[in-house]
């Protein structure tokens, strides 16, 4: 064999591996008479290769020696009725639900809430200056993608932290830590939808003498309001469980309440903040759930 | 008036698209420009609002060189002149009445435009413009509710509340049928006779620019071949501009049974 046709063999080999045959028409004895050549999906390739990974993750995972399921029936045993060294008694279960974790509650809804829409309000002009539409100039919305996704590698935990040093223990730095982690969140998925918006009316706008930030206004809100009310809701939903993780760190709200009952160890007080906090979270994803349907 | 002296526009990518362009465009003409795809009617119609730079030689309208003009400067000019596109290039989750209005957002400043802070002038002039064309009854409707012949009579509206000297139009009616596109033209016709607008047009149909028009424009290959009366247009002159003479069944066809 040559070394020219082992090479068109070799060719001829690959090709078969990346492409496969369709059949277009075939003659009465079903003999194909026109056929096309269609890529091969990668589709399975891919799959083996997640599983491989998985399967070797696995393996070398620490494993625990025991799973003690039998602890969840204790733990929620405790959570949900009085004991006898913190509420002793119904009644006071329900009173410190009623009376403390719900108020604190409402707290970190006035935290979040403040934070977000902080947050927002400082996405808004950057979202406007990264759109590649808006602003044609790379040597300007890049570096503006940059600063911000640096600002999105750092964990909300670590903002939590810093914005602790800065504001001190307290509800006014888990309003600058949401407020700065929205930012991260809003301008990300602002810029992208912006980018994919008809430009078309935009165009018509310019061409009756208006400015790019007029043309935006009158051309471009429109398309882009009910995609940022929704992510205004979403983020705010995503910040109300992130809230909890803040108090943790004490950055304040029901988090710090729920930190401190844990420490102690006192499960029903844990279990009389969770109940309010789940409803919340229910009712809040229904609420902005239906929003966001109604406005897209 | 219009007036192109010695006109080339180079593109980027080294494309001449338009050579030695020499046109003058009176007011109240409607002007249809006739080519076929790629031949730069496009171009020679956008260099007119200056959406498309100019290369070289000097492009006047209505006593403004466009050369010298950027800025708000530019977009003063640009103000006193309409566009129509072939897509309509509406606001589809805006209401007709904002999309019209927003012909005044060359009028206004920034503050004003973000809080759509129109005078009630030009509240009325949006609603009498959509009035002037029909559908004042679809005011208040969503923009992409409405078919595609009242989408561009409500871009035309948009011009209209403009106060244009000028109506450009590129396409206008490529993206309609038949019927609609005689409607449609009959429009334009109006609003060149009642209201003294200048019209330039870009047109597929050479039929239909020479029922329209009072002067028509051939151009190949990004040169002027042909410019004259619609009566003046031989079989000779559309073989100049379109490569070889049109068969009948290339034509709209059927304009005298709308009539």
């Amino acid at each position: 064999m040559t070394n020219s046709t082992f090479k068109e063999n070799n060719a001829l080999f690959w090709h078969k591996i990346f492409y496969r045959t369709v059949v277009v028409s075939v003659d009465e004895n079903n003999n194909p008479t026109k056929t096309i050549e269609k890529k091969r999906s990668k589709a399975l390739l891919w799959f083996l290769l997640v599983a491989v990974i998985f399967a070797l993750s696995c393996c070398f995972i620490n494993q625990p020696k025991t799973i003690r399921l039998d602890q969840i029936q204790v733990i929620f045993g405790q959570m949900f009725s009085p004991s006898i060294w913190s509420l002793k008694t119904y009644d006071q279960y329900w009173a410190y639900l009623f009376n403390t974790a719900i108020p604190a509650i409402w707290d970190t809804i006035e935290m979040v809430l403040i934070g977000t829409t902080l947050g927002t309000i400082f996405a808004f002009p950057l979202m406007l200056i990264a759109s590649s539409n808006i602003v044609v100039h790379e040597y300007i919305y890049q570096p503006i993608r940059f600063f911000v996704d640096f600002i999105r590698t750092i964990p909300t935990y670590v903002l939590a932290i810093l914005c602790t040093v800065f504001f001190g223990l307290g509800e006014t730095a888990g309003t600058w830590a949401i407020a700065i982690f929205t930012l991260g969140i809003m301008f990300k998925l602002m810029y992208e939808y912006i980018d994919t918006c008809d430009m078309n009316p935009f165009e018509a706008s310019i061409s009756t003498g208006a400015s790019r930030l007029k043309a935006f206004c009158v051309a471009l809100y429109p398309q882009v309001k009910p995609m940022f009310f929704s992510n205004f809701l979403y983020t705010f939903e995503i910040n109300i469980r992130a809230s909890v993780i803040l108090g943790f760190v004490g950055a304040g709200g029901i988090g710090q309440m729920l930190s401190n009952a844990m420490n102690a160890q006192q499960y029903d007080k844990v279990g009389a903040i969770l109940i309010p906090l789940f409803v919340l979270v229910v009712c809040l994803q229904l609420l902005s759930g239906y929003l966001r349907r109604k406005s897209l | 008036m219009i007036k192109f002296d010695s006109v080339d526009k180079v593109y980027s990518n080294g494309y001449k698209a338009l050579k030695n362009i020499n046109l003058t465009i009176n007011d109240g003409d409607f002007v249809c420009i006739i080519g076929l795809s790629g031949a730069g009617k496009s171009t020679l119609l956008r260099t007119i609002n200056k959406m498309h730079d100019i290369t070289s030689g000097s492009l006047v309208v209505n006593g403004d060189d466009l050369s010298k003009a950027s800025g708000k400067k530019l977009r003063l000019i640009r103000r006193n002149i309409g566009m129509i596109f072939q897509s309509f290039n509406l606001v589809n989750r805006s209401s007709v009445y904002k999309n019209v209005l927003a012909g005044r957002v060359g009028y206004h400043s920034t503050f004003e435009t973000i809080f759509g802070l129109y005078t009630k002038r030009e509240k009325m002039l949006a609603l009498q413009s959509l009035d002037k064309l029909g559908i004042l009854d679809k005011a208040f409707v969503r923009a992409d509710q409405l078919s595609g012949g009242q989408q561009q009579r409500v871009a035309l509206a948009r011009a209209l509340t403009q106060e244009p000297k000028l109506i450009l139009a590129d396409e206008p009616v490529a993206s309609l049928d038949p019927v609609t596109t005689l409607s449609v033209m009959d429009d334009f016709k109006r609003i060149n006779k009642d209201y003294k607008i200048t019209i330039v047009a870009n047109m597929h149909h050479v039929d239909l620019a020479l029922k329209y028009a009072t002067r028509i424009v051939g151009i190949k290959n990004g040169e002027i071949v042909f410019d004259g009366m619609p009566e003046e247009v031989t079989d000779d002159i559309t073989t100049k501009i379109y490569g070889r003479a049109l068969k009948h069944s290339e034509k709209l066809g059927d304009l005298e049974k709308h009539d």
